[in-house]
């Protein structure tokens, strides 16, 4: 038999039928809407994984999440969580004054690359130096998709943007900031890795960063951050397939994935995890 | 911005199917029509419904054979909007 | 939340005079007002506000963090205040300017935090002397965009710790970042206080973020992109301005039944001017005070009502010249309004603003833009002559007595 009626998204199965069971519905935390973002874009499916795992992990109800300047600045009309909105590179400060006056919440701060590495670095830092107990979801699609399609500090040697119509060129605008592993190196961080959304199997791996990242905070490890390297298919000037193929063939030569740092864990098997 | 869909989105019907069970709810009225899970599909049985075009402006995403679908749940894994609701086959005692 | 003033080592019990140097005091008031988090950065000459936090609220198991910047702290208040907790913040002049992006977000977002700024000389690194050159950023908004914050203007360190109280409470009433504006001297000088301080209750509201369990989520914020959801939260905000501006303004009168021409200046410059007052009525001028205590809302209705009945105003500021605008505003041109003022960290002294008492007595008998005005040297340029020249040409003079034109 099949399942009772046409189902709602978002909404419970109505008694599920004896001959299926569910293997995959939307998380109950990530709201039941259409988003704005473009068609194939990252940040849908990185939002998506965060709700399946503060679901998972029972922390939606205590989590207050500070939502960044760039396209994902409507995190807060998808997913179902306290939010603040920050100005454009402050998510770890503001992160920082929730963290001290909330010790019992779940804090969260949602940047894209824009955000974290340009405007914001100063901020990251220093909460990752103070060993922050928040968890940065750093969403790296090496450009500026809200403004339009400008170079970011994470932009890759060569690529074109708007900013750089000829590709980028070191000597007139320097080298990709590898903003996570130079986090990595200060004592506060507890977990640092970077995933990526290029296909299921990648996206599985992320799913499990984002989890420790979040385990992390829970257990009072101190700072974590997941780095995702994402897709900005309008702004990159390719279908969302194509986008996609070229996350996997092409960005992580710059940008490897893997888990930088896990102080959790000893080095051998946080190497074991690349 | 939202875009709020005002109707229960659509089921898709495989063509031809005698069994009835239905592996794939699409919410049709969020896709974007974006095929990321066409590349993720490892028995290639989603495509584009070119015939329809839903309130976003996009073709949906369909299941050309609700038969080969093993409810793997790789489409849902990859979709950015959260269409695809995955059921398999209870398992035979 | 709140500690006894008894229990502190430095303070003694209530109502027992005791010296407090401006910085502490003001932070020792937000901590008895139950502030939950202090956030700041050095910077002189405030600096020994940041120490003072940085020993008590430890001590109280309060939050104290000295951020890495100005900008960094303002947006950690931002957080902990949207998070629920009593804030306050503290710099000097170059410290707010970097804080003007998020006073924008705070006013937007109506998120209430308490700001001190201690003022020092500008414009840019400019001095550590004391100054009022930051008046128009306070007052006219600091960020970008329509909205308007509440400035409170102590002129003594026992007022500065009432404000500090008061401050909090409109910041909350109103959900609005609120500036308590002090100099230097405030913050640096050590008076007299009566050691005791206002508690406050917690703060309690329904907006604040901590965790959506159990209810619906809530989001703080300004973006609005449609036009008409942001004018309709601007028309939001612009009359919260307006209830703020109607039930706010505080100023304080002296000597005003009989004064022939008024002084307006608030905080250090009122000090300097209450001592050349008493100096003039010595020579028997006879000069009041106008001291705003709110320098937004302003006491326009108080100098609407004073001009008529006065020769003139003299706006003794230690600044360019920024708070005599808006008393030339107020006033709209039914009395003379003139300006003595210093920069740079330089105090005027009482007999600087008793010379220029002087002469705006002797510039306000004359009648007529024919009568010859006084040619005294003028080095400091104390009087603009050409404003009197303007006044004149322009305005009819009545006689009080009869009613009658001149």
């Amino acid at each position: 038999m099949s399942p009772s009626g046409t189902t709602p998204t978002g909404t419970a199965v109505a008694a599920a039928p004896a001959a299926a069971r569910i293997v995959y519905r939307r998380p109950a935390t990530l709201s039941d809407v259409s988003t704005h973002y473009c068609p194939g874009c990252g940040h849908g499916i990185i939002h998506r994984l965060l709700a399946e795992v503060l679901d998972e992990l029972g922390l939606a109800g205590r989590t207050i999440a500070v939502a960044p300047v760039g396209c994902a600045v409507f995190a807060y009309d998808y997913l179902r969580l306290d939010f603040v909105e920050a100005p454009h590179g402050r998510a770890p400060a503001v992160a920082t004054g929730i963290r001290r006056v909330r010790p019992d919440a779940f804090v969260l701060a949602y940047q894209g690359d824009g955000d974290l590495a340009a405007i914001g670095t100063a901020e990251i830092v220093h909460a990752a130096s103070r060993g922050e107990a928040i968890t940065d979801i750093f969403v790296n699609n090496g450009i500026y998709g809200m403004t339009g399609g400008q170079m970011a500090p994470t932009t890759l040697l060569g690529q074109r943007t708007t900013s750089t119509p000829t590709g980028r060129d070191a000597r007139l605008a320097g080298y990709p900031l590898p903003i996570t592993e130079m986090l990595a190196l200060l004592p506060g961080v507890a977990y640092a890795a970077r995933g990526s959304i290029a296909d299921p199997g990648r996206i599985g791996k992320t799913k499990a960063m984002i989890r420790r990242a979040c385990e992390v905070q829970a257990e009072g490890r101190g700072f974590a951050i997941v780095e995702v390297l994402s897709t900005c298919p309008v702004g990159w000037g390719m279908t969302p397939r194509e986008a996609a193929t070229y996350l996997a063939d092409v960005v992580p030569a710059t940008y490897p994935t893997g888990v930088i740092l896990d102080r959790g864990k000893t080095a051998s098997a946080a190497r074991a995890d690349r | 911005m939202v875009v709020a869909a005002t109707a229960p989105p659509k089921r898709v019907d495989a063509p031809g199917i005698a069994d009835t069970f239905h592996p794939l709810d699409i919410a049709i009225d969020r896709c974007k029509g974006c095929e990321l899970c066409v590349d993720a599909c490892p028995k290639a049985v989603l495509a584009l419904d070119l015939t329809i075009v839903n309130r976003l402006g996009h073709h949906p995403i369909r299941l050309t054979d609700a038969a080969a679908c093993t409810s793997c749940a790789l489409c849902a894994r990859i979709c950015p909007d959260a269409v695809f609701t995955v059921y398999a086959r209870a398992r035979k005692p | 939340m709140t500690v006894g003033v008894a229990s502190h080592p430095h303070l003694a019990a209530p109502a027992e005079r005791v010296l407090m140097k401006g910085n502490e005091a003001i932070g020792e008031a937000a901590i008895q007002a139950g502030c939950d988090a202090y956030f700041g950065y050095p910077i002189t000459p405030q600096a020994e506000l940041l120490e003072w936090m940085a020993r008590r609220m430890p001590e109280l198991g309060r939050t104290f963090i000295q951020a890495e910047s100005e900008l960094a702290a303002i947006n950690m208040a931002l957080g902990a205040s949207a998070a629920g907790a009593r804030v306050l913040v503290s710099s000097s002049s170059p410290g707010m300017s970097l804080m003007a992006e998020a006073m924008s977000y705070m006013a937007g977002s109506e998120v209430p935090v308490l700001l001190v700024n201690v003022m020092r000389g500008g414009p840019g690194l400019g001095s550590i002397g004391p100054a009022q050159g930051d008046y128009f950023q306070a007052t006219k908004g600091h960020g970008h965009g329509d909205y308007r914050v509440p400035v409170l203007a102590p002129a003594s360190i026992a007022e500065a710790i009432s404000l500090v109280a008061d401050g909090f409470e409109l910041a909350e009433r109103y959900r609005t970042p609120v500036i308590l504006l002090a100099d230097g001297i405030l913050g640096q000088a050590m008076e007299p206080v009566d050691g005791r301080f206002r508690t406050l209750p917690p703060r309690s509201d329904d907006w604040s973020l901590s965790g959506a369990d159990g209810r619906a989520p809530r989001v703080v914020r300004s973006l609005h992109l449609r036009p008409e959801d942001l004018e309709a939260h601007n028309e939001h905000l612009q009359a919260k301005f307006r209830e703020i501006a109607d039930h706010e303004v505080r100023w304080v009168g002296e000597q005003l039944d009989d004064a022939e021409l008024a002084i307006v200046a608030y905080g250090t410059a009122a000090r300097v001017a209450r001592t050349a007052i008493a100096r003039a009525r010595e020579v028997g001028l006879r000069v009041g005070l106008v001291r705003p205590v709110s320098l937004w809302p302003f006491p326009s209705a108080a100098l609407e009502r004073l001009a008529p009945n006065v020769r003139g105003f003299l706006v003794v500021e230690l600044s360019a010249g920024q708070l005599v605008e808006d008393v030339r505003l107020a006033v709209e041109g039914r009395a003379p309004v003139f300006f003595h003022g210093r920069t740079g960290g330089m105090v005027p002294s009482p007999g600087e603003v008793l010379d220029a008492l002087r002469r705006a007595y002797s510039l306000t008998a004359a009648r007529s833009p024919d009568d010859a005005l006084p040619d005294e040297a003028d080095p400091v340029g104390l009087i603009e002559a050409a404003e009197w020249r303007r006044f004149l040409a322009g305005c009819r003079h009545v006689d009080r007595s009869d009613g009658s034109e001149t």
